[in-house]
């Protein structure tokens, strides 16, 4: 067969969960059955058939509406939210071995909550990153407050460490005076990313001080570190940019962090409004010296634009990013273009970009999440995306002809090169 | 119209009290405990929103100012202190009216309780701790009061020496008022003659509401929106 291949005939849906390849060679994605229960599906060869792994124990019952992945070596790692219950969960995921038994997580390791909200925040979102020590942080919308009768969205950090998560810690809203920081404010979209140099985490969310209800548009970004000692940096706002997501309120999504000659650069690819103006963005933001991040100092340069309209699933942007190194790659759903792939890329950390070009042509791309790994001899940009209502998997070549015949060794450290989603 | 009950506030209201994490000056726990109308979850919002307002209007020390929908009178309190002003709040509210002169302990003992807590140990000694002191609810006089009688206008004017106030603002509550009762209530107050009306509000709630513009519209008065700090008329 060739690539696309039909990974499952089910939607896909919100967050960031790529495709994941394992230590044995097999290849898995998470996705949803018909039912949006969580599944796993397994190919050997992606360009063949997929079919799912460990059926008989995935989390069920769930109506997920949001969920995100990452991967740790042969373990992922899964966050969601339960649109039927109103609650996020964690679940794991076992890649080790062929075998298709015994592969979801049991007990504290499957469905384990991580909050119930009492009042469910309006759009439900969460993104998750994993420490060198296995512990695992989650960002996400939570619980909301209610002033003057409209819920106020919130957002929060919560760590899982030997097994137990600690708590909601609040992002954004701290109960002070500055006007970022009292009750009557909404915050949203919250994602991070582990630091690829330490188990710092960075973090990045929306904000408006907009009394819509919920709110009609974010009006800023603010950016703080979760340092590996759980300590939160002081939050960054975008004010004097206005580095902002618009009226997608769920409108960015994935993150990178990579070593940029001896700095720590953060990106975050974000859809900026549904309408036919809406241009993509990615966040550019750079170590502020003491290992936080903060927007990057030259104003020109706190984000760059897509110059095609990027495509919004509702209120999730549909888009992803992937590093190799400093070399960006983002894939995303062109509104221009009846919604089919798009790529560009950038070799410099973001500064200058490649000519947009189609990718992908004839697909109704409502959901799309990349990665990078090598796949035989080739190294390749691999995603996974939701095609009217099927979820296919395809990749993107990107060996260059100074990468051919070179040894497995030497290929793997490229790969190992960045850090996203894909750990070796 | 009426003004809110306790459980009116306590819904409008419901705020997750953040608690300061020790060792670590930029983490708050976000507690399972919820307060409503209290100095912990709301004052610094409506301090905040008044240095905006004073900056907005330009008041001064020669003002003399009612806030109408005043609450507590945390606005009153600040804007006093930002600008040496004579001010006083007015609420119809019996609860408000009611309340003002006590302090907060009994209704956040309650909330630690309703939350399944003890106020005396554990989490709930120390949201207590972070949520309670020994204020008053009010330290600026908050008259029951709503403009809408000679009586009433009077009774304000004395807080003034007699004379009339030059700002009356309404605070966060023209949108609980119909339009027959918008348009009673501006008749009353506009026999206040030398007094500048503003509205501060919030415009587009509940969704599809009325901007700004349609409150200026309606009143003939300054807007001034929430959120955006918008300013109409």
């Amino acid at each position: 067969m060739a690539l696309p291949t039909t990974v499952v005939a089910q939607g896909n849906d919100a967050g960031h969960h790529p495709p994941f390849k394992s230590s044995a060679g097999n290849f898995y994605v998470v996705a949803m059955n018909s039912v949006d229960d969580l599944i796993v599906m397994r190919a050997t060869d992606p360009t063949d058939s997929w079919t799912e792994s460990d059926a008989l124990n995935n989390p069920s019952g769930q109506t997920t509406t949001v969920y995100s992945a990452i991967q740790q070596g042969d373990l992922l790692h899964i966050a969601s939210y339960r649109d039927n219950v109103e609650d996020y969960v964690y679940s794991q995921f076992d890649m080790a071995g062929n075998s298709d038994a015994g592969l979801w997580g049991t007990g504290s390791d499957k469905e384990q909550t991580i909050e119930a909200p009492t009042n469910a925040p309006t759009n439900p979102w969460i993104s998750i990153a994993v420490r060198s020590d296995g512990d695992v942080v989650v960002v996400y919308a939570g619980d909301t407050d209610a002033v003057m009768g409209g819920d106020k969205e919130r957002v929060d950090v919560n760590v899982r460490t030997s097994g137990t998560w600690g708590g909601p810690t609040a992002l954004g809203d701290t109960g002070g005076t500055d006007p970022f920081d009292t009750t009557d404010v909404h915050y949203g979209n919250p994602n991070c990313v582990k630091a690829s140099d330490s188990d710092d985490v960075h973090i990045i969310y929306a904000f408006t001080g907009n009394t819509a209800d919920p709110p009609t548009t974010w009006t800023h970004g603010c950016v703080r570190t979760l340092d590996s000692a759980d300590s939160l940096s002081t939050q960054v706002n975008s004010s004097a940019v206005g580095v902002d997501i618009g009226t997608a309120l769920n409108g960015r999504q994935n993150g990178v962090s990579f070593d940029n000659a001896g700095s720590q650069v953060t990106r975050f690819c974000a859809a900026r409004a549904p309408s036919s103006s809406g241009l993509g963005v990615v966040d550019m933001l750079e170590e502020d010296g003491s290992g936080d991040m903060s927007f990057e100092s030259t104003a020109s340069q706190r984000w760059a634009e897509v110059t095609a309209e990027v495509k919004v699933n509702g209120e999730v942007g549909i888009c992803t990013l992937v590093n190799l190194g400093p070399d960006l790659h983002i894939l995303w759903s062109n509104g221009d273009d009846t919604d089919d792939i798009w790529y560009v890329s950038s070799t410099d950390t973001g500064d200058t970009w490649s000519t947009e070009a189609q990718e992908l042509d004839a697909v109704a791309c409502n959901f799309i999440s990349a990665n990078i790994y090598q796949r035989g001899d080739q190294l390749v940009l691999a995603y996974v995306y939701d095609d009217g209502g099927t979820t296919k998997y395809n990749e993107k070549n990107l060996t260059t002809p100074s990468m051919t015949n070179l040894d497995d060794a030497t290929l793997t450290g490229l790969v190992n090169s960045h850090v996203g989603p894909f750990e070796i | 119209m009426a003004g809110y009950t306790k459980a009116d506030y306590d819904t409008a209201y419901s705020i997750r009290v953040l608690v300061p994490v020790p060792g670590k000056p930029n983490n708050f726990k976000r507690s399972p405990i919820r307060l409503h109308y209290h100095r912990v979850t709301m004052e610094a919002t409506i301090r905040s929103r008044w240095d905006r307002i004073v900056s907005i209007l330009g008041i001064a020390s020669a003002d003399k100012v009612v806030v109408v929908g005043a609450g507590y009178g945390w606005g009153v309190e600040r804007l006093i202190e930002l600008t040496s002003c004579q001010a006083v709040g007015i609420d119809i509210s019996d609860y408000i009216n009611s309340t003002k002169d006590g302090t907060e302990e009994a209704e956040i003992d309650a909330a630690i309780i309703a939350a399944g807590f003890d106020p005396a140990s554990g989490h709930g000694l120390e949201v207590r701790n972070v949520a309670y002191t020994a204020e008053l609810k009010s330290k600026k006089p908050v008259l029951k009061n709503d403009l809408s009688t000679n009586k009433a206008r009077n009774d304000v004017k004395k807080e003034f020496g007699n004379t009339e106030p030059t700002w009356i603002i309404t605070e966060d509550m023209l949108t609980d008022f119909s339009d027959a009762e918008i348009a009673v209530w501006k008749s009353e107050a506009e026999k206040l003659t030398t007094t500048k009306i503003c509205h501060v509000l919030r415009e587009n709630y509940p969704p599809n509401s009325k901007t700004a513009e349609d409150w200026n519209a309606t009143t003939g008065h300054k807007i001034i929106a929430l959120g955006s700090y918008r300013v109409v008329g």
